[in-house]
Parts: structure tokens; sequence; C-alpha cells
């Protein structure tokens, strides 16, 4: 077997085993450079946090692989991001349908001006005619998998401002779930939400993780070793190390890592 | 001074400001009521002008400062749409932003007599339109411009960061976004210019005195290239009959009228806006 033919095979081997890929990714802003040559994977059904301290570019990394990065005036990119073993800006006809597979939470809890139900429908909605009877199945589905449906069923009806930013934040996942995405992308989420509703995401997202692929940015050590299957550690725009919670902890000499999970023990 | 005494001088003037101005609102306001309500009836409401308005009512004039403004609304609404989107959503460089923020505040402070020459010279001249209500409520909207967009762009502007982010990842498109999002929450901003712009272009004299409107015998407007009389219009027509009494009772009529008017778009635009707002926003 030519050396060529190899490559190919391990190739579709790790697209088989991984849902997205960064290689040799360099991103600047403006002259900034905020991440430097970083590869990495993200396995598939698995929860991956991206992990790391302040301006190590955790969320610069997340947005680039639904290239909502490239929103940011002076946004600057090399290097390539795949999805499924395809590079996601030729994989996908336009940007908005690379979205629609790659769903996205934010820090903050963002809820539209409208009711719970049409906070949930607001993104498919505009992607294609939904019947009463369908939307509202979706809706339904969408919330119970956010684990939210209990708490909102008798009153969908009601504006989605009224709910607690717990409830809030479930509603993001739950309108991200509605356009059946592939890969969820959770930036800070549980950031400014109280314990028990930190919980309650975290509960969300492992009920998850056999049906989607999660990759989240935390600063929350311990969140990490509740929830992590994989964790990619993040200094200074660079990869120091990826693997299991246990791989990084016991196999590295390096002191960045050391002094950083420190604060787990 | 002592600190409690600056706070207490500052308080005071504060308060003083206040009374001052509220007290020439209420004397004004007091003013034309005691001197136009004697004027008021259905008849006067309702009947068209005689004698140069000294005689008769002033519905053609109603008629004819209701169609312009409201024609001046229509024009202008999708115009300041367009513009304050353009501001927040497409100019990416800050330099060219301050630049066309500059220039609408500029237009925001011509007087209103400018606008007039403008229309004169180069509609009623250069064009041939002739005197013209709808010129009348074309200047009306540009006057109105500045105002609106300046309040619908701040309005957008002020719609955080993370709601753009939201609906982008959920795959929309700029114009669904710009559509879906943007442009509901923009509309109260909008309603808060227009409810500003209206009161002020309903009142205007000066920008339409010579390319629109014609001081007596005119009646409703059957086209677009007829001239219409207005009750600014009207008011000043009947001020200059200083010696005729019941000239000048029509006009405190007329005035009273106006202020009416002006309350009555200004109660309506805020209880729609309210009605909008509640529980929509961001």
């Amino acid at each position: 077997m030519t050396y060529g033919v190899m490559e190919d095979i391990k190739s579709i081997q790790q697209a088989e085993k991984d849902a997205v890929e960064a290689e040799c990714l360099c991103i600047s802003i403006g002259d900034t450079p905020i991440l430097k040559d970083v590869s990495c994977c993200f396995p598939r059904h698995k929860i991956t946090t991206i992990v790391g301290p302040s301006g190590s570019g955790k969320s610069t990394l997340l947005r680039s692989f639904n290239r909502i990065g490239s929103l940011t005036h002076g946004y600057k990119e090399s290097g390539a991001v795949k999805l499924f073993g395809c590079d996601v800006t030729g994989a996908f006809e336009t940007v908005e349908d690379l979205r629609q597979s790659v769903g996205m939470v934010f820090q903050k809890a963002c809820v539209f001006p409208c009711s719970i139900k049409d906070n949930v429908l607001f993104g498919i909605s505009k992607q294609r005619k939904l019947s009463k009877s369908v939307a509202a199945e979706v809706a339904e589905t969408a919330l119970r998998r956010a684990t939210l449906w209990e708490e909102v069923k008798d009153r969908l009806d009601e504006p989605a401002i009224s709910l607690s930013l717990g409830q809030k934040q479930r509603l993001c996942i739950a309108r991200v779930l509605a356009m059946q995405p592939k890969v969820l992308l959770l930036d800070e989420p549980t950031a400014s939400v109280d314990p028990l509703s930190v919980r309650a995401i975290e509960n969300t997202l492992l009920s998850l993780k056999s049906d989607y692929t999660i990759i989240m940015v935390t600063h929350d050590l311990h969140q990490m070793r509740r929830i992590a299957d994989h964790i990619v550690f993040l200094q200074d725009g660079d990869i120091v190390t990826q693997g299991t919670l246990e791989t990084i902890k016991n196999n590295t000499d390096d002191d960045r890592i050391k002094t950083y999970f420190e604060t787990l023990t | 001074m002592t600190r409690q005494f600056k706070s207490r001088l500052f308080n005071s003037a504060v308060v003083a400001a206040l009374l001052i101005a509220t007290c020439v609102m209420i004397g004004l306001i007091m003013t034309i009521f005691i001197k136009g309500a004697p004027a008021i009836s259905l008849d006067f409401i309702t009947a068209p002008a005689q004698n140069f308005g000294a005689g008769g009512g002033i519905a053609y004039q109603i008629i004819g400062s209701l169609i312009m403004v409201a024609v001046a609304a229509c024009l202008v609404m999708p115009m300041a749409f367009g513009v304050s989107l353009y501001l927040s959503e497409f100019v990416t460089s800050a330099h060219m932003k301050k630049i066309l923020l500059t220039a609408l505040l500029t237009l925001n402070g011509v007087p209103s007599i400018t606008f007039g020459i403008f229309g004169l010279i180069f509609f009623v001249y250069g064009l041939g339109t002739g005197i013209s209500w709808f010129v009348g409520s074309i200047i009306l909207a540009m006057m109105m411009l500045p105002t609106i967009t300046l309040s619908t762009y701040q309005t957008i502007n002020s719609i955080p960061t993370i709601y753009r982010e939201n609906a982008y990842a959920l795959g929309m498109s700029q114009s669904q976004t710009i559509w879906h999002v943007l442009l509901p929450q923009g509309f109260h901003g909008a309603v808060t210019g227009l409810l500003i712009a209206l009161a002020r272009a309903i009142g205007e004299t000066a920008p339409i005195m010579f390319i629109a409107t014609a001081f007596s015998g005119v009646s409703a407007p059957r086209g677009l290239n007829e001239p219409v009389s207005t009750l600014p219009t009207h008011i000043l027509a009947l001020a200059q009959q200083a010696t005729n009494p019941q000239a000048l009772q029509n006009g405190w009529g007329a005035a009273l009228t106006l202020m009416c008017l002006v309350l009555f778009f200004s109660l309506t635009a805020l209880i729609f806006r309210y009605k909008l707002q509640k529980g929509q926003t961001l």
C-alpha cells in the first residue's frame, strides 16, 4: 500500500472518530494573533470541554467551528476546520447551512421578544414552513430534550422573558436543538446561572451527548471534571494538551498544566 | 460652600427650570384654549373657509394638513429605515459612520425655510411641478428624515450584539436577521422619531408656503399637482387680518385645532408604541 493511500485511510478513520477537527488553524483579529497553528480534534458523541486561562483563545476556537467569528471586524483565518472530515468552507453551500448543522449557545442567555414556543421555533421557522401540528411537535421534542418541557408545558404562549436565567439558557439549547444540528457548541453556558441551574444544564448536556457532539468552553474545572469526556487545554493561543482528564493529569510534566489543574484539588 | 449647600442649590435650579418651562407651556396652552374655544363648533370644523378665512370654517385646512403630513410620513418611513439600517449594519468604517451621522445631524439643524427654498428652486422652477401639495409632502419628508433616522438608528444600534449573533448562529441570513430581529425592535424608535417629526412637520409654515399651499380659494385636492391650504398657513393668513376680530378668533380656533391634532398624533403614537413594546423589548 502506498503512503498516499495509507494517509487517506487514516483520515477516513479519523473522520469516523472525530466530528470536528482543527488543522493548523491560525486566527487573528486585526493585527493581534489569537490562535497560533492550532490542531485538535473533537470526538463524536462526546462532551469535549475547551479549558484554559482567560484570553487563551477558547471562544475564538469555538466560534471558528460555525464561522460566527468571521462576523468580527478584522477577522482573519488560515488553516482548516473540518466537520466529519470535510472542510467547512467547501462542504456547505452557504455559511447559513453550516450554522444550521453546528448549533451554538452563548454565555448570556438570549431570548427573543416573543413567546416560549415562538422562541423554540425562532430559527427553524425561518428555514422552512411548519404546519401548526408539526410546529407544536418540534417545540415539544426540543423542549423535552432540553429538559424544560415539564416546567413550561402549561405556559408555552407566555413571553420567554418571564423565565428564570437557567430556564432561559435551556430554552436557548432547545432553540438550537429544534434546528436538528449535528454538533452543539456552548460558550460558557453556565457562567451566569445559579448552581441549581448549572446542574440542570449539565444534566441536559449529559442526556444529549448520545445524539450530539458537544463542544463546550468552560472556566469551571469542577464542571469539566463532572461532564467532560475529552479536554482540550489551550493557553496563549496554543494547544498545550488534549485528551481525557486522567491522561492530562497523569501524563504531563508541563508546569502550565500543573499550575492550572492544581486548582482542581 | 458646603457640599450640602451646593446640592440644594443645584436641586433648586433644576426645580426652578422645570417650573419656568411648565409655566410657559401651561400659559401657552391656556391662552390658545381660552381664545380658541369660543370659535370651535361642528360647523367650524366641517365647513369650508369663506371671506379669506374671516367666515366659515377650516375643513379644507384640516384635510390639507392631514394629507400632506400623512403622505410625508409614508414617504419618509421606508427611507428612514433604509438609512438607519445602512448605518448600523452595512457601514463598517467608524470614520464613514461618523461622517454620515454628522451629515444627518446637520440636516436636522437646517432651518425649515431652506427646505422651502430648495423645493421652490428644484421642484417648482427646476422640474416645473408648479405649486403642488405632493411637492410639499416630499419637502416635509426630507425635513422629517433625519429625526426619524437618528431615532431609529439609535434604537437599532442599542440592540445588543448577542441578538444578532444568536440569529446568525441559528442559520439566519443577514436579511432574515434584519427583518425578524432588528426591524421589529427598530420600529419603536421609528415611531418615537415619527411622533417628534410629525408634531414638527404639521406645524410648519415656512417650507411649504411657496411650494404647496394657497392662502385661500382652495378645496380638497383632486390631483397631485394642486395646492392645498393647511392649518399653519391659514393661521398666518388670519393673523395678518388683525383688525378683523372675527378673523382673529377664527385664527385662535385654527390654532387650537392644530394643537389638538398634534396632541392626538402624539397620544396615538405613544399608545401604539406602548402596545408594541409591551413584552417585546429585548
